[in-house]
């Protein structure tokens, strides 16, 4: 799994690809909660990238979508693929985030402040 | 009818990506649409991550055998280990209904496997040891199977 940084504006958007599993998760979740510890509350995971994700990546989504809107904040995923959204449904994870066809949709979703 | 291959490896997160790479490459060898490849990616990584976390736990030594085979229709997926038996089962369904505040992710695992594959099964291998059968449908019949999209 790899993961990369883009900041625009308020909102932080977290590109995401390969595998997201028990072995790549915490690498993840360090990346999110290390967001939130910058005091980006503002999330976007871009799924666009992911082959898959298992319980473990459910879990830290869980985790950070918690953190982030005790925050003031939220995390919105984008790009995310048919299996992968089907995972989604499937964990009821749908019914709690907020699911964008690309990133600029989820960026702007947030109001598109600028600073 | 394809024939059995096989890998052993030690049970240990960082040979989990080995374990799934060599189950969806028979997947695909076999004739698995991205689709099933997919969701044999999901089952297999829960289950082997499974027996590392909660099969073994701070047992040292074990070690995961994964065998896949198939015919024109199904994909089958045979995964040993030497655990302490658990029956997955039994467990009760997780929470994917509560607010966010509330949610708890326990138990998605097993739920994830169950929703992704058309069959599961366990059996005890005696006193000790697991093994988990899985099978997904491909070929022209997968588009009815359940958990297919």
């Amino acid at each position: 799994m790899r993961t990369s940084v883009e900041q625009r504006g308020n909102v932080s958007t977290v590109h995401i690809a390969g595998r997201v599993d028990g072995q790549t998760a915490d690498a993840l979740q360090q990346v999110l909660s290390g967001e939130l510890e910058a005091g980006r509350h503002e999330l976007v995971a871009d799924f666009g990238g992911v082959d898959y994700t298992s319980s473990a990546g459910l879990r830290v989504l869980l985790a950070t979508v918690k953190g982030a809107r005790s925050r003031g904040g939220d995390l919105r995923l984008a790009g995310v693929r048919p299996e992968v959204l089907n995972v989604l449904e499937l964990s009821g994870f749908t019914s709690i985030l907020s699911v964008f066809e690309t990133v600029d949709d989820a960026v702007e979703s947030f109001g598109g402040q600028e600073t | 009818m394809s024939a059995p291959r096989r890998i052993v490896r030690p049970a240990r997160m960082e040979h989990l990506d080995e374990l799934v790479e060599f189950t969806a490459q028979g997947g695909r060898d076999s004739g698995a649409d991205s689709a099933a490849v997919h969701d044999i990616c999901v089952a297999v990584s829960e289950v082997c991550a499974n027996v590392v976390e909660h099969g073994y736990r701070a047992e040292r030594g074990g070690s995961i055998a994964i065998e896949t085979s198939a015919t024109a229709e199904r994909f089958v997926i045979r995964i040993e280990d030497d655990a302490p038996v658990f029956d997955p089962s039994v467990l009760p369904r997780p929470d994917t209904e509560s607010d966010w505040q509330r949610r708890q992710p326990g138990r998605l695992g097993w739920h994830l496997v169950y929703g992704m594959m058309d069959e599961v099964r366990h059996e005890p291998r005696g006193d000790r040891g697991n093994l988990v059968i899985l099978v997904k449908r491909i070929g022209p019949g997968r588009a009815s199977a359940p958990g297919a999209g």
